[in-house]
């Protein structure tokens, strides 16, 4: 059977996927750190800065006066995000310097079976991540987060999930035929971090940069996500419309760039390191 | 005075990093090794992987802290005059990583000349001179990454040779390269010997490349030496032994360990599913080899008597290939 | 003189690939700009009375942009050791360095001092930079009265970074540890928030740290302060200097030691 095949192939690609995670368990802890350095440092410039735990002036421009609800789930989005760009892009190239990719590229299975696979488990390993950091922040930093809002943003988190996945899928095509795939990436994954929108509004962003923070789904996401967490799906329509639009044109290019690869792989070949 | 030294030389590996109050367990490596290198010989170590060439190496050029056992290089002591050996001598460590793959051949060349302190008036016709010797000379401003694996190799033997060493270690020297970059390689150690009156020290694994190349051999095996001599006298060691080779089909490889004549498996067709052993055997004993395999259901295609090489020396006395 | 080469060195390989330079200047400006955007989103403006009765500094990207370049140039000499050695170690070419008859202890500072020049340069770009989209005003005098306090800072981060020399030679793989210590430094040293915030016991421990005093210093010369008002802060940078160096070159002895037992490569 071409489907139980298929699937088996995805399974396989998923456990060798997990397995290379074990493998890094320390970096998991600071990794995990990181997040709580972030959602610290936010609480810590706030109370610094302003001495109290609400903030008139960003619940001006957001809506939100709470700056560290703010924060954290701008963070959740980005965290996310971020598991998509670079964790699987590095997951693709440093198979690529180690050389095993062509391997996997080499066996019979679907190259998307294999974008997938990687996929997957950065799905799995996000929500093992917000399952950590959630009941931590609220015990440790106080962080207000009314249940039924939170689970209210995860569908949106899903749906722009798709355009993160895609985007993800479109620099993995790409980065694999440059020279020099390290610093592009690192450039990639910067601009995804200004843009992202987590710790600040966009909106305060000079308006050439917030074209470009609106034209990638992490933006979008983070404010879809914010207004619905707040207000509710109706008072959320126009973002939400905005985000299922940008994920569509995402996975649409992901696909295409994904085609494009595969036919580059086999004129040009995989570089060696 | 000698070149290199050797007494009773040993050394233990701790398997986890022997921090204060840390029971560790320790392998031995290197279990008391003596041997002595003349000035202007050209020495080889012959052994299979993990028989402790490398770490011996590595103690003499000052790498590594011996565990117990004295050795001087050029009169020096391994343990109290690191510098003063290092100044003198250099080498080519295993692996095709020794070097700096985002430098040119140049750039590295001018790097390793600092560091080895070579007086700056030398420093640029050193590395021309150099660069010129091992046929890079035109490449000199590509970088190492673009280079093949045999060109790698030929600017690590340069960079070995620019603070113009008067001992010189090569550690498996042409592991990997091909045909013709081997080739090359080994002319050229034959010729800093024969030429430039430069003492080396090389290990290898490559029977034919010892005995081709070395004035002497010493064999390592489990850490220790086994038999140490010239080619000739090595050899000379199953003179009168005759090595025959048995060519067979469906031959039980498992079966080998219970004969008792040492024989080894030098060649594996597997396609074609026949095996070529080696090993001595007496004119008397050759029908018994010969019956005892048919019984363990193998088809014997030919049996030769062959000359004695070093192959043999090295099966009788490891009893493997 | 050996250590040249090595600066020569790693200058050629870092400076060979523009497209890297400039992505460590982005990550160096996004950084910064992610916790000055969100300061001045809560604040609603960028003068803040709190930070100004605290800390002396109101101006909060005043505060941040100082606090971050000298955060990044202390964790540099780290840096350099956890990596630069790292990958040293990992491609084989530590062994064929500590072959030479150079000491290991000019190669470790010369790796040190390159990336410290590297990041400074950096660093230079990012502080025009911050400056010039955060409408920071600065003096001549300022950077010149800055200077011999940052050379004495530089000093106390390679001392500091020493440590981690020894470390990266023996453990090998510190990577994580170290990043979590490198950001751990952003709060104990007051960076981006003013250091009263914290408890007290975190306030007394981060004077052990020189990025602290660093940090205090050079925002006390951007505020118009003299020499004299800073000497505490100077006074501890100097003692540091001294205690951080002894306790590097100990630790460093020691795991040499270590390494020579077990062998520089075995990756």
């Amino acid at each position: 059977m071409v489907v139980t095949e298929e699937l088996r192939a995805l399974y396989g690609v998923a456990v060798k996927s997990w397995r290379i995670f074990l493998s890094y368990r320390l970096w998991m802890i600071s990794d995990i750190m990181l997040g709580f350095f972030f959602v610290g440092q936010a609480l810590l410039i706030g109370i610094g800065l302003t001495g109290q735990r609400n903030s008139p002036s960003l619940q001006r421009i957001t809506g939100y006066s709470d700056y560290l609800t703010f924060a954290v789930l701008g963070f959740m989005v980005l965290g996310f995000g971020l598991t998509f760009l670079s964790g699987f892009v590095w997951s693709v190239v440093d198979e690529l310097y180690a050389g095993t990719l062509e391997y996997s590229f080499a066996s019979p299975m679907r190259r998307i079976t294999f974008f997938l696979g990687n996929v997957l488990v950065r799905i799995l390993l996000s929500f093992l991540y917000m399952a950590v950091y959630v009941p931590l922040f609220i015990l440790i930093f106080g962080v207000h987060i009314n249940p039924l809002g939170f689970l209210r943003g995860l569908p949106v988190l899903l749906i722009g999930t798709v355009g993160m996945i895609g985007l993800g899928m479109t620099a993995a095509g790409i980065v694999l035929y440059l020279k020099d795939p390290g610093p592009f990436i690192n450039i990639l994954e910067m601009l995804v971090f200004a843009l992202s929108g987590a710790m600040y509004p966009v909106s305060i962003l000079p308006k050439p940069l917030q074209l470009l923070a609106n034209a990638m789904p992490y933006a979008p996401t983070s404010e879809a996500v914010r207004k619905v967490v707040a207000f509710g799906y109706s008072n959320a329509l126009g973002e939400i419309g905005y985000l299922i639009l940008i994920s569509l044109v995402y996975s649409i290019s992901g696909y295409l760039a994904y085609r494009w690869s595969e036919r580059q792989a086999r004129i040009l070949g995989l570089k060696s390191y | 005075m000698k070149a290199i030294e050797v007494r009773e030389l040993r050394k233990s590996y701790p398997k986890k990093i022997p921090l204060p109050f840390r029971k560790v367990q320790w392998v031995e490596a290197v279990r008391g090794i003596s041997f002595e290198v003349r000035r202007g010989e050209l020495f080889g170590l012959l052994g299979p992987n993990g028989a402790g060439k490398t770490t011996t190496i590595k103690m003499l050029t000052t790498l590594l802290e011996p565990s117990g056992g004295t050795a001087a290089v050029l009169g020096h002591d391994i343990r109290r005059d690191a510098r003063e050996i290092r100044k003198r001598i250099n080498l080519v460590a295993e692996g095709e990583r020794t070097l700096y793959w985002r430098l040119s051949a140049y750039e590295n060349l001018k790097y390793f000349a600092r560091i080895y302190y070579v007086p700056k008036s030398e420093e640029k016709e050193r590395i021309e001179g150099l660069l010129k010797l091992v046929g890079l000379w035109e490449r000199r401003d590509d970088l190492i990454m673009n280079y093949s694996r045999g060109m790698k190799q030929r600017l690590a033997i340069a960079k070995a040779l620019i603070n113009d060493p008067e001992v010189l270690f090569l550690d498996e020297p042409t592991l990997g390269l091909d045909v013709q970059s081997a080739l090359f390689v080994r002319e050229f150690i034959r010729k800093l010997v024969d030429e430039q009156k430069k003492t080396v020290l090389l290990t290898t694994h490559y029977l034919g490349e010892a005995e081709e190349l070395c004035d002497r051999i010493a064999i390592i095996d489990h850490g220790r030496i086994i038999a140490l001599d010239t080619p000739e006298g090595l050899k000379r060691l199953v003179k009168g032994e005759d090595a025959v080779e048995i060519k067979v089909r469906d031959f039980p490889a498992e079966k080998l360990e219970k004969f008792p004549w040492k024989l080894a498996v030098v060649k594996e067709n597997t396609e074609r599913g026949t095996v070529t052993l080696r090993g001595q055997v007496d004119e008397d004993d050759l029908p018994k080899v010969v019956e005892l395999l048919v019984k363990s259901g193998s088809r014997i295609l030919s049996v030769e008597q062959k000359e004695p090489t070093l192959e043999d020396v090295f099966i009788k006395l490891t009893g493997r290939d | 003189m050996a250590i040249i080469a090595v600066i020569e060195k790693e200058f050629r390989m870092f400076f060979r690939y523009p497209l890297r330079v400039f992505s460590s200047i982005l990550v160096g400006i996004v950084f910064l700009l992610q916790f000055v955007f969100f300061g001045q989103a809560v604040l609603g403006g960028r003068y803040s009375q709190l930070l100004a009765s605290s800390t002396g500094i109101g101006d909060y990207p005043t505060y941040a942009l100082v606090g971050y370049v000298l955060w990044w140039l202390s964790v540099s000499p780290m840096e350099a050791y956890v990596w630069g050695i790292r990958r040293e170690l990992q491609r084989g070419t530590f062994e064929t360095n500590i072959a030479a008859p150079v000491r290991i202890t000019e190669l470790l500072l010369g790796i040190a001092l390159s990336w410290l020049i590297m990041d400074s340069l950096l660093m230079t770009v990012v502080f025009a930079f911050g400056a010039l989209i955060f409408h920071i005003s600065i003096t001549f005098s300022i950077l010149l009265k800055s200077l011999p306090v940052l050379m004495l800072s530089f000093l106390a981060f390679l001392g500091f970074g020493f440590i981690f020399a020894g470390l990266v030679m023996m453990l090998k793989h510190i990577g994580p540890f170290a990043q979590i210590f490198e950001f751990s430094m952003l709060f104990f040293s007051g960076i981006f928030f003013p250091l009263g915030v914290m408890p007290g016991i975190v306030v007394e421990f981060s004077k052990i740290l020189p990025l602290t005093h660093s940090v205090s210093a050079i925002r006390g010369i951007f505020i118009g302060k003299s020499y004299s008002e800073i000497a505490p802060s100077i006074t501890w940078l100097i003692l540091l200097v001294f205690v951080y160096w002894l306790i590097g070159y100990a630790i460093f002895r020691w795991a040499e030691r270590v390494t020579r037992v077990m062998g520089y490569g075995g990756y």
